[in-house]
């Protein structure tokens, strides 16, 4: 018997619904085919694989496939809603060019950096790499090889990789692209509050009265945590919202305060508002004196240019950046008072009214505010800097770690938080907080990691931008990239990045699962699973860890990363790669793998298959024999339990939707640092930044300081780059989606209808933007979803075919080695009018 | 003179052909959105997709699909004094302007409260909704939706013998 | 008639298990609607068929203020074309063309 479309619509309707509730679908409802298993929908939770607002998603497959997506009601974060690249979770991974094997670059049936790419056998890549890191180190040193994480990874990836580096190959030269996001936040919590995230959580929204956007476009950015806004100053009209930018976008739609400031312009706002919060007396005394120290940054610390760059040159502290000095109160009033409103409107361009208004938000004692930022503080040559100024302000007033008063860093990356920085997947990096200069840190990670005294190496490894460089210079002979497309995202690419992946001395391996411009670059291309094709997990913004099961298999011969990298562990013998003295120190590891030392020794494999879950598959567990995942995590967690950054039992995870460490006796953290929400304040102590060696936080001095490179007569416009909602980082994932796709199908170039007429061009012309360093071509829009003030153009770096780091400048946050890629200077040629 | 020139003119040649060689960094690759081997050019930029045309809707994908915007909406106000897609798409006007409702799920609440009017969470249309421009895909998905799948396992489950 | 369409909805229900029977019983009685599901906890699933979108709210806020009745959630949506609802649903339907093509 034929069912109608009607029938066939209502027996889904129940089907759906009935699995949701967890019933048994009623034997009316699946007359239509005769299987129940078939219109019964496998539907499980998973975190979106996209943005650090952490959104749950419950996810249908059905015959291997992803069918549909829907927002999962049971998430805190986003109870039910998604973000339009959310609702298109189910189709981002069936591109039609999917990698499916491993391809290598040959010429007569042997590797050859100017070959053409031929598939190769996992074996026959992975023997290669074997041979490649192991002659590398032995005839060059293990600063010779290096690594590009990610902040996408899933947290026992970057774990896995932070080990195969640090602790198999002795080399710290592994980055994450969350160097390219979150570092210049990163460092300005380590310094200002001795850990690092947000001490606030999500709920600050539904308690705030008062929002300020310090340069980030939440509306298309961070979608999720802005309807929650939109919520709250929706429903509760007294509520303002502030949006500070270079320029005007979608998050002003929602604007009392719009304010379009000069770029660079933060810090003296900044500054201006803490004269103002001490010159209207309204500094919470108590709290200042109680649990803070004010300090003098030390200045005139350079752009983290190449050596040789005269800014660099001239810069008195550029090789050591992050010190200060102590300093007083008063001096520090002193200090502040010179920033005055009528300085701040002058240097902003934002007027004196507007900018009394967002002082008071912060001064007002009765006003809760919340304070959001990312790209626009974080990329930024002095990102640290005004990072810690925003925390000033609300140490200042005391306005931390409370419902509603909120400075809250906000993460780009779905795990920059729970694998980058918890893990520690940087050059400087061990996990929880741990830094590889620090001989007691380094000893108790090799203890854990049972290793020998020596082992970790004490030298801070190179950073992103220094890759590409030490790339270009022939110093990295082996290097390998997973969950990132640096060669489209990051800075100066046609100087610094291309040049460096191409050098003849350099043998570059990329896993990804589309072919993205890394991939174009690459010797060798490795194809990889994704998102639901593999277990895992992810950190989002607000310190909550959220675990995902395996759900479908990924396709042909596609394998995870955490598979990739311990495959690569077992081909490398320790003593291929560790000096004799080492081993003459641990004897017992003379004759084993990598593997061997890092992931079957005793602790990484010591949970069994049957601790898994039924009915789920486990690729890479099923591959090694053991619950790889349970055992990564539960290594990795000793690091941080009693330190204040507790995790979970492993197996909890998988039952809820995330937890917020510390997890202490399975009780999430909501709010840190304050006495009855945090359990490692001390009775008594109200307020006690314990990470701290006198529980004291640290308030900063910084002077205002110019961007490296500025609008001139020959390059006369600002370039500010960035996102659009439909597009996630480079495209490769939203790209392949036609709905996403057909919404934004090009980069296009932001700018004032004046200056385009000014410069004879109009809408749809086709331009050329270029600068010192590279040019790209565009075509232009005056009416789009971003207004430019005049004298600044706006580019999105989604698209492949237009790579607008052609043009950007390498120049980071000396401190936090951050690239900005918000400023630097640009002229504009006409190509063809239409 | 002319061998001169012609010797000048090599030497430009040679000396041309070996920047060129230094500059070119572009060994073959597979093809991605960027075609392959063209890293080091710079692409022209394709004509701007043209507006969406009143398309009509489009079917589903899935249930929960956010659907596309079938029209254009450039210049329409959303912000806090106005939300222009309401002015045709609310409860009150759909009939009449012949729009379709928003769908019910919007007057629910963060709280699965049942609301008198769209919820405030719901205010930004286009965080969800996008148009369509008449760009093709660069390359095609293939994304199967349930009833697909359904179809193919139940012609797998009749070729193999069926219940 | 070119602007009208038919939604398909599905609710789910949770009724305290004492009130079931009652709740079921009224439920039947709406038009537009039918139980399609229950389980001894007290959960149900309603189907709703209707030419009116509006429908769908009006039932939700009815079942919401029965006695008994501890909630109601919209889970599943779907508009069809009501000129074609009642032709064979042959599964591999053309929904493939809505699939990439340029519109």
């Amino acid at each position: 018997m034929k069912m109608t479309r009607r029938e066939f619509a209502k027996a889904n309707a129940v089907a759906v619904a009935a699995a949701t509730a967890g019933m048994a679908i009623p034997a009316g409802a699946t007359n239509l085919i005769t299987n129940a298993d078939l219109t019964r929908l496998n539907w499980n939770k998973a975190p979106c694989r996209f943005c650090g607002v952490g959104c749950s998603v419950m996810v249908a497959t059905q015959g291997n496939r992803i069918v549909a997506t829907h927002g999962d009601i049971h998430s805190e974060v986003n109870r039910g809603l998604n973000c339009v690249k959310g609702y298109f979770l189910s189709k981002i991974l069936y591109g039609q060019d999917r990698l499916q094997q491993p391809l290598l670059r040959k010429r007569n049936g042997v590797y050859d950096k100017r070959g053409d790419f031929e598939p190769v056998s996992w074996d026959e890549a992975l023997d290669l790499m074997a041979d490649k890191f192991k002659s590398a180190i032995r005839e060059h040193g293990p600063e010779s090889v290096a690594m590009f994480g990610s902040g996408q990874w899933t947290i026992w990836e970057g774990y896995a990789a932070s080990k195969l580096f640090k602790a198999g190959l002795r080399s710290n030269n592994i980055d994450p692209n969350a160097r390219h996001c979150m570092a210049s936040a990163v460092f300005a919590f380590m310094r200002a509050f001795g850990s690092d995230e947000p001490m606030g959580v999500y709920d600050d929204i539904e308690h705030a009265n008062a929002f300020v956007l310090w340069g980030s476009n939440m509306a298309e950015m961070h979608p999720i945590l802005w309807t929650r806004v939109t919520d709250r100053r929706l429903s509760y009209p007294e509520t303002q919202v502030a949006v500070l930018s270079t320029f005007q976008h979608r998050s002003f739609d929602l604007a009392d305060i719009p304010m379009v400031m000069k770029p660079n312009a933060d810090v003296v706002i900044l500054n201006y508002i803490a004269n103002h919060i001490i010159q209207t007396d309204r500094v919470d005394r108590a709290f200042v004196e109680n649990h803070t120290n004010f300090v003098r940054a030390v200045d005139d610390i350079g752009y983290g240019l190449r050596d040789e760059h005269p800014l660099q040159q001239a810069a008195a502290n550029a090789d050591e950046p992050n010190r200060w000095t102590e300093m007083s109160f008063d001096e520090f009033a002193d200090h502040v008072a010179d920033f005055t409103l009528e300085r701040a409107a002058r240097e902003s361009g934002v007027s004196e009214s507007r900018l009394e208004r967002l002082a008071e938000l912060y001064a007002d004692p009765d006003i809760k505010v919340m304070s959001f930022w990312t790209m626009g503080v974080n990329q930024h040559t002095r990102g640290v800097w005004v990072n810690n100024l925003i925390y000033n302000l609300h140490l200042l007033t005391g306005k931390i770690s409370e419902p509603g008063n909120s400075p809250f860093s906000l993460t780009g990356q779905p795990s920059a938080c729970g694998t980058a920085r918890e893990v520690g997947t940087f050059a400087h990096r061990l996990p929880a907080d741990r830094v590889v200069t620090n001989p007691e840190h380094r000893r108790e990670a090799e203890q854990i990691w049972k290793l020998p005294e020596g082992t970790i190496p004490e030298r801070v490894g190179f950073h992103a931008v220094e890759q590409s460089r030490k790339l270009k210079d022939g110093a990295i002979k082996v290097y390998w990239t997973q969950v990132n497309n640096n060669m489209q995202a990051g800075p100066n690419t046609q100087q610094e990045i291309l040049p460096g992946w191409r050098n003849e001395e350099a043998f570059v391996i990329v896993s990804d699962i589309y072919p993205t411009a890394s991939a174009q670059a690459a010797d060798l291309i490795l194809p990889a699973a994704s998102w639901v094709e593999k277990e895992g997990a992810f950190g989002n913004s607000e310190r909550r860890t959220q675990f995902f099961h395996q759900l479908v298999e990924a396709p042909g011969e596609a394998r995870s990363d955490l598979w990739q990298l311990v495959e690569l562990a077992k081909r490398i013998d320790v003593a291929d790669v560790w000096p004799s003295e080492l081993l003459d120190k641990a004897p017992e590891y003379r004759d084993k793998t990598l593997f061997e030392l890092l992931y079957a020794n005793g602790q990484v494999d010591s949970y069994p298959l049957s601790d898994m879950e039924e009915g789920y598959a486990n690729q890479e567990a099923e591959a090694f024999g053991f619950y790889i995942q349970k055992g990564l995590f539960e290594e990795y967690a000793r690091f941080g339990r009693g330190k204040g950054k507790d995790l979970d039992a492993f197996d909890n995870y998988h039952q809820n939707r995330g937890k917020r460490w510390p997890v202490v006796d399975g009780q999430e953290t909501l709010w840190r640092y304050r006495e009855g929400y945090d359990p490692y304040v001390e009775e008594g102590r109200g307020v006690q930044f314990y990470a701290k060696p006198d529980d004291r936080a640290l308030i900063f001095a910084v002077p205002d300081e110019p961007p490296p490179e500025s609008p001139d007569e020959e390059y006369p416009y600002w370039l500010s780059t960035g996102r659009v909602l439909e597009h996630w980082h480079t495209g490769s994932m939203t790209r392949r989606v036609p709905e996403l796709h057909r919404a934004v199908p090009a980069a296009l170039l932001y700018m004032h209808p004046e200056d385009a007429r000014e410069e004879g061009m109009r809408r749809g012309s086709e331009v050329k933007v270029i600068s010192r360093r590279g040019e790209v071509r565009l075509r232009v829009e005056t009416r789009g979803r971003v207004t430019p003030p005049r004298g600044l153009v706006y580019v999105p770096f989604f698209d492949a075919n237009r790579l607008i780091n052609n043009v950007v400048l390498d120049a980071t946050d000396p401190i936090s080695k951050q690239t900005d890629f918000k400023k630097c200077a640009v002229r504009l040629e006409l190509v063809s009018l239409a | 003179m002319k061998w001169l020139t012609m010797l000048s003119l090599s030497l430009v040649l040679v000396v041309a052909g070996l920047a060129i060689a230094e500059e070119r960094r572009d060994d073959s690759a597979p093809d991605g959105l960027r075609p392959g081997g063209t890293l080091s050019q710079s692409l022209p930029a394709p004509p701007m997709a043209g507006e969406p045309r009143d398309a009509g809707r489009e079917v589903l994908n899935y249930p929960e699909q956010p659907p596309v915007i079938p029209h254009g909406i450039r210049d329409y106000q959303i912000d806090t004094r106005a939300n222009r897609c309401l002015t045709c798409h609310s409860r009150e006007h759909a009939v009449q302007a012949g729009a379709p409702m928003v769908s019910v799920s919007h007057f629910r609440d963060r709280h699965q409260q049942v609301l008198a009017a769209v919820s405030p969470d719901r205010y930004f249309c286009t965080q969800c909704h996008v148009p369509q421009t008449d760009a093709s895909p660069i390359v095609s998905n293939t994304f199967l939706n349930v009833d697909e799948v359904l179809g193919e396992m139940l012609r797998q489950q009749r070729e193999g013998g069926g219940q | 008639m070119p602007n009208e369409t038919l939604h398909i909805a599905s609710l789910l229900v949770h009724v305290r298990p004492e009130h079931a029977r009652e709740v079921t019983r009224w439920l039947a009685a709406q038009p537009e609607s039918e139980v399609s599901a229950e389980d001894p906890s007290g959960k149900l699933v309603v189907v709703v068929e209707s030419l009116r979108e509006a429908r769908i709210l009006e039932l939700i806020d009815a079942i919401q203020v029965r006695p008994g009745v501890l909630g109601a959630a919209l889970v599943y949506h779907q508009v069809l074309d009501p000129a074609s609802a009642d032709e064979p649903a042959d599964p591999v339907s053309s929904q493939a063309a809505a699939e990439g093509m340029p519109t």
